[in-house]
């Protein structure tokens, strides 16, 4: 456990200084500073990816058993999201929220590192793992998707007030946006399905039935699959785009917060909690 | 002074755009405007300057009168406005400030994008309707090659110049800022106007896919289709090609705004809401402001365009600097030949100079072996008779003056004639 534990500390400080840097370059657009503040990052999710690592061999699941693991998991498969389209995007705003949100729910997890004990071995399933890495995945997507529709918005925003100064000055074009949030809907969709379905079966396996923990976070769940269903609708059918579908988006991603946050605050009880 | 040198007008940093669109004068309205501004009582020469980004009347002015009052009432006449609507927009500048803001506007260093260099070549075209309608003489003649000549210095002595940022790349970039790529894409041009012509060329140079160009002129619309490898549409077809368009460039005149926000929704709706960026170039506006509220729409008029290319101006600005010693030199330059422009001092300068030249002719041959009999008094009296009656004519003529116009070649005349003015010539040997 000593390991995962420098680990994490190193991982924590990088993310900390990655956060600065996105900061300092949105401040100054010195490509150099971006640069640096990449590698910083990148240095930190594979700190992190090796602590996770560790983790699961040492306890022979995947590190998700209490809330708090879960959503340390989810902030590194976010900077993994976000360090994959940086590749191919300059989304410098969008690092500037990932790194501080990977940085506190990482600080969280190993603050309360005590408290969380592993599974009780009748809910361990090889459902569990697949379960909450489809959901987690789908839901970081989603997350970018989130991040980018606010950028889309305060670019349209700049544009329709003629703005050319300030903290926005180098975003990317809206269209390259409008599509990138597409996309993140795209890839997003069916791994939240996946996920929702695999935790179904995961309950199925657990209790003998589908719909198991809680009716009203089922509920919401469903209703927040059903609205993502309705925006891709609206974009590959209706052809909507732009503000609009940003707009959704971002209801969406409340939607999904919601039904994320009562599974984990409202029924904290639950273990190994996910969204499904 | 007889007479005066006065810039009175409105540009983009006194006026906003709706202030500027009512004073401005389409070219060929100028020529009748000038002739009506003549025949006010103290306006002697004149000319007017209209762009997207100032209106401008130069003049030369008698003395005495209130020319500034005279040319606002000219210009709320001539545009049918009320002198109170626009008054607290207009300055005025006299004498040294009136040449130097000129000068300034030539080297493009009062421009919107300092250093952009359509503006000389607008104040050329301007010039030269002046002169067409004869409403030059002496004074702009010589005040307009000088602005020509300082624009030309400023552009090859200073780096003002040296990045091509103007209006056109603004509209460039924000079209970046809107569009992933441009290849894919299709620019309208109505209109045919410097500056959308000069954003056409600049979409082109960015590698934008097609051009669709439409004037009311359908000659002129074809004309240009084949200079940008374009194509040319009838304008009563305009409406149809728009829903191509996703960049739209409008400087056609016109009182008119020549499209609305109705039209652009619909054309939205066509277009699956892909969006469209539109660029009012027009002064009066060709876009209705109003589509701006759209969603999907981005319209930037001429002014808008002008507070987002603000972004490079700093390094311009330090060579403007630069420029602003040079204009100073040549405003004292056309200072000195201008306040020579005047009937006493020129007679008195003449009389003075003929007058050394006698004196000293006088003094040689008294000096010299030949002149040892021949009495001052005699010599003096002689000469000076000759001076007196040789001088004159050309000192009566002076003095009769005529019109304002003759009186100013004349006084000319008889500076460079006689070489008043100039560096005096010591050797002497003149006489």
């Amino acid at each position: 456990m000593e390991a995962s534990i420098l680990l994490n500390r190193l991982a924590l400080v990088f993310y900390l200084a990655s956060t600065v840097g996105f900061c300092f370059y949105l401040w100054t657009l010195r490509g150099l500073v971006l640069n640096s503040t990449l590698v910083l990052l990148l240095v930190a999710f594979l700190l992190q990816g090796a602590e996770l690592g560790f983790r699961t061999a040492s306890t022979g699941t995947i590190p998700a058993a209490s809330s708090f693991e879960s959503m340390a998991l989810f902030g590194w498969l976010l900077v993994g999201t976000f360090l994959l389209i940086q590749v191919r995007y300059s989304l410098a705003a969008v690092g500037a929220v990932v790194s501080p949100v990977a940085f506190s729910f990482a600080l969280t997890a190993a603050a309360v590192d005590g408290a969380s004990g592993s599974l009780p071995r009748q809910m361990a399933s090889a459902w569990l793992p697949v379960h909450v890495t489809l959901a987690l995945l789908g839901i970081a997507i989603f997350f970018v998707a989130g991040c980018i529709s606010i950028l889309y918005l305060i670019e349209v925003k700049r544009l329709k007030n003629k703005r050319s100064r300030g903290l926005f000055r180098s975003l990317p074009p809206l269209e390259t946006l409008d599509s990138l949030n597409y996309r993140a809907l795209l890839w997003g969709f069916p791994l939240l399905t996946l996920g929702m379905v695999t935790g179904a079966l995961w309950g199925r396996e657990l209790w003998g039935q589908l719909w198991s923990r809680g009716l009203s976070r089922e509920i919401l769940a469903l209703v927040t699959w059903v609205l993502y269903a309705l925006i891709l609708e609206a974009r590959m059918v209706a052809g909507w785009r732009g503000r609009r579908t940003a707009r959704l988006t971002l209801v969406g991603l409340i939607f999904l917060a919601a039904s994320y946050l009562l599974g984990h605050l409202i029924f904290p009880g639950t273990p190994g909690a996910t969204i499904e | 002074m007889e007479r005066q040198i006065v810039v009175l007008g409105v540009n983009h940093r006194t006026a906003p755009v709706e202030v500027r669109e009512k004073l401005a004068f389409q070219k060929e309205e100028v020529p009748a405007a000038l002739l009506h501004l003549l025949e006010r009582p103290s306006v002697r020469e004149a000319a007017i300057l209209s762009t997207c980004n100032r209106v401008e009347v130069i003049a030369c002015v008698g003395a005495g009168a209130d020319a500034t009052d005279q040319i606002i009432e000219f210009l709320a006449f001539e545009r049918g406005v009320c002198a109170e609507d626009f008054r607290g927009f207009v300055y005025s500048l006299v004498g040294k400030e009136a040449i130097r803001h000129l000068f300034r506007v030539s080297s493009s260093l009062d421009s919107m994008v300092v250093g952009e260099p359509q503006i000389l070549g607008q104040i050329k075209d301007h010039y030269g309707l002046a002169n067409q309608a004869k409403a030059t003489g002496t004074v702009l003649h010589k005040l307009f090659h000088k602005a020509f000549s300082v624009a030309k210095q400023v552009r090859t002595e200073t780096g003002i110049a040296g990045k091509a940022v103007s209006v056109s790349s603004a509209a460039v970039d924000l079209a970046r800022k809107i569009f992933e790529k441009l290849d894919d894409k299709t620019a309208m041009l109505v209109g045919a106007g410097e500056m959308s012509e000069l954003a056409a060329r600049h979409l082109i140079g960015h590698g934008i896919g097609s051009l669709i160009v439409t004037n009311r002129t359908f000659d002129r619309a074809v004309e240009m289709a084949r200079d940008f490898h374009g194509t040319a549409v009838p304008f009563e077809e305009m409406q149809r090609y728009l829903r191509l368009a996703d960049v739209v460039i409008g400087s056609a005149g016109g009182a008119d705004y020549l499209i609305t926000r109705d039209q652009v929704q619909k054309i939205l709706r066509e277009r699956k809401q892909r969006p469209m960026f539109l660029i009012d170039m027009g002064v009066p506006r060709n876009f209705d402001p109003e589509i701006n509220e759209l969603d999907n729409v981005y319209l930037y008029d001429i002014d808008d365009l002008g507070s987002v290319v603000e972004e490079n101006r700093d390094e311009r600005e330090r060579e403007a600097l630069r420029a602003e010693a040079i204009i100073q030199r040549e405003v004292d330059e056309f200072w000195q030949w201008f306040s020579g422009l005047e009937v006493v001092p020129t007679i008195v300068a003449l009389r003075q100079k003929v007058e050394e030249i006698r004196q000293r002719e006088v003094e040689k041959v008294l000096n010299s072996s030949k002149g040892n009999n021949v009495p001052r008094e005699v010599l003096d009296g002689v000469t000076s008779a000759i001076v007196n009656k040789i001088l004159h004519e050309p000192i009566t003529k002076l003095k009769q003056g005529g019109d304002p116009q003759t009186e100013a070649l004349y006084l000319e005349a008889a500076r460079k004639l006689f070489g008043i003015g100039e560096k005096e010539r010591e050797d002497g040997s003149a006489g």
